[in-house]
């Protein structure tokens, strides 16, 4: 009895511990951020992976998935005005949702257009979009439009748009396992390869063609270079889903995941995938380092203002309302 | 927090929790499997399966990409190359080359059988515009691989790229 006590004791301060909502405010921005580049990146396709006349027909996507599938195209008859409408209504949500403006909302559109879009054509996505649906998903359950966001500007003037500034951190807990978990399974799964073991897996995967982006002279020639990036590989990924949850060790790892992702993508041409990455990686940060970073960048913004041109009414109104807003943080 | 609510969330961190690992566990017995079932419509729902096998357990040892030969009835032939990442710009890799690298490696495979069709339609649709006054007859799906070959028989120096293909036609779509 005393032990289950104990757990569930653990179990509250690990997820429902209360910290200020500025943290997954900024991760928000980031995470929207990189969405917007890959909906920018994505708008050309859309005659060949969504339309009526896309690589794959919507028939053969029915047919693969009949069962209940969040997608919206099964339900209407598909055109390119109907594909241009979706794609244009999650670029608008995309939108709201960084400048955090009916900020879940927004969210809940964003997920719906882009699930839809990535079931219009499940065969060309790999680990990025399933990231980006995946968060996006969690997103939404969190206070994430509380803090940096016109919703919580708003909050000053309209009580509807008032909320509170610090919350129960369980869906950065969530995110946190999730991120753990891609790195640990990722370890596992190459455990069991020969070439992983024998120190070539980074040969064989930076001579995939498609996959090179730019080279180091002599470095990626050399096979000693290559086994070290091999085995290093294993080890900041077991570290990066490990040892990222001990306080000791949380801000060298971090550092060192981040070059690692920066380090693949100078290598290697996996678009977003990397990004991705470092943008979850900022989740392991504690909501009060955050916040500090936050507030830096709120003040240098009222900084900015208060140098401007604009006339000193209107500087005061605006650094005002700014100030009152950020003080209901502290 | 209240604790309706809380107990609430746990249930729903439990559920995610599930979900995250719900393709690596065998669960075979009919009551585990009937645990699942609601985490596997969830995933379903979404495609949220979660395998992160990125290079793993080795990387692929091949360079790969796919052409479509369309015949005409007045016996001219026209090709379409589907768009090979490494021979396009870094723009169009994030635009579409990374897309078309992943669905080239799916459809080249036989156990996607199913969208062959769609796909020699597709680069039918493609090659329209330059043959627009001739009647197709037929299109030819090739599958193209260079293989890596093992480090240590030879070394190949890093952005080099592979001279020869080995080529299997591997579908044709009647088209009248």
């Amino acid at each position: 009895m005393k032990t289950l006590k104990m757990m569930i004791n653990k179990w509250d301060n690990f997820f429902f511990e209360e910290k200020p909502t500025e943290g997954i405010a900024l991760f928000r921005i980031v995470w929207v951020g990189l969405l917007l580049m890959y909906y920018f990146a994505d708008i050309g396709n859309i005659q060949d992976f969504y339309g009526p006349h896309a690589l794959i027909s919507l028939d053969t996507v029915r047919e693969q998935f009949p069962m209940l599938h969040a997608n919206i195209f099964h339900m209407f008859n598909i055109s390119y005005e109907f594909t241009y409408f979706v794609v244009t209504v999650y670029g608008l949500s995309l939108a709201l949702a960084l400048i955090g403006l009916f900020t879940r909302p927004a969210l809940t559109v964003v997920l719906l257009c882009m699930t839809s879009l990535h079931q219009r054509n499940i065969w060309l996505l790999s680990s990025s979009e399933l990231l980006m649906r995946t968060i996006t998903l969690l997103l939404i359950f969190s206070p994430c439009g509380h803090s940096l966001s016109i919703d919580s500007f708003l909050g000053n003037f309209f009580p509807r748009f008032k909320n509170k500034r610090t919350w129960s951190v369980w869906v950065v807990r969530i995110i946190q396992i999730q991120v753990s978990v891609i790195y640990l399974w990722t370890v596992f799964h190459k455990l069991k390869g020969a070439t992983w073991l024998e120190g070539t897996a980074v040969y064989y995967a930076t001579r995939l063609e498609d996959l090179t982006n730019f080279t180091v002279p002599y470095l990626m020639n050399s096979l000693i270079f290559l086994k070290i990036m091999t085995w290093g590989t294993l080890i900041i990924e077991f570290a990066l889903g490990f040892f990222i949850w001990f306080k000791k060790w949380r801000k060298s790892v971090l550092i060192l995941g981040i070059i690692f992702h920066l380090g693949i993508q100078y290598f290697m041409s996996i678009p977003f995938f990397e990004l991705y990455l470092i943008a979850l990686l900022i989740n392991f940060f504690t909501p009060e380092e955050l916040k500090a970073f936050a507030d830096k960048g709120v003040n240098t913004f009222i900084q900015g203002i208060q140098e401007s041109t604009l006339g000193t009414e209107i500087k005061e109104k605006i650094v005002r309302t700014l100030r009152e807003n950020h003080e209901t943080v502290k | 927090m209240s604790r309706a609510k809380k107990i609430l969330v746990s249930g729903f961190i439990l559920f995610n929790l599930l979900a995250m690992v719900r393709v690596h566990l065998p669960l075979e017995q009919p009551l585990l499997k009937s645990l699942y079932r609601p985490v596997d419509s969830y995933l379903n729902f979404f495609s949220l399966y979660q395998t992160w096998t990125m290079f793993a357990p080795n990387p692929s040892r091949a360079n790969v990409f796919l052409t479509a030969e369309v015949e005409f009835m007045d016996g001219t032939k026209d090709t379409y190359k589907f768009p090979k990442a490494s021979e396009l710009n870094m723009e169009d890799k994030f635009s579409f080359g990374e897309r078309y690298r992943v669905i080239s490696d799916v459809i080249r495979k036989d156990i996607n059988s199913f969208l062959w069709a769609d796909t020699a339609k597709f680069a039918l649709r493609k090659l329209r515009d330059s043959n627009y006054h001739k009647i197709p007859l037929r299109v030819h799906l090739v599958r193209h691989w260079s293989e890596i070959p093992d480090v240590n028989s030879k070394f190949i120096p890093h952005l080099t790229k592979s001279k020869s293909y080995d080529s299997y036609e591997f579908f044709t779509y009647e088209v009248l």
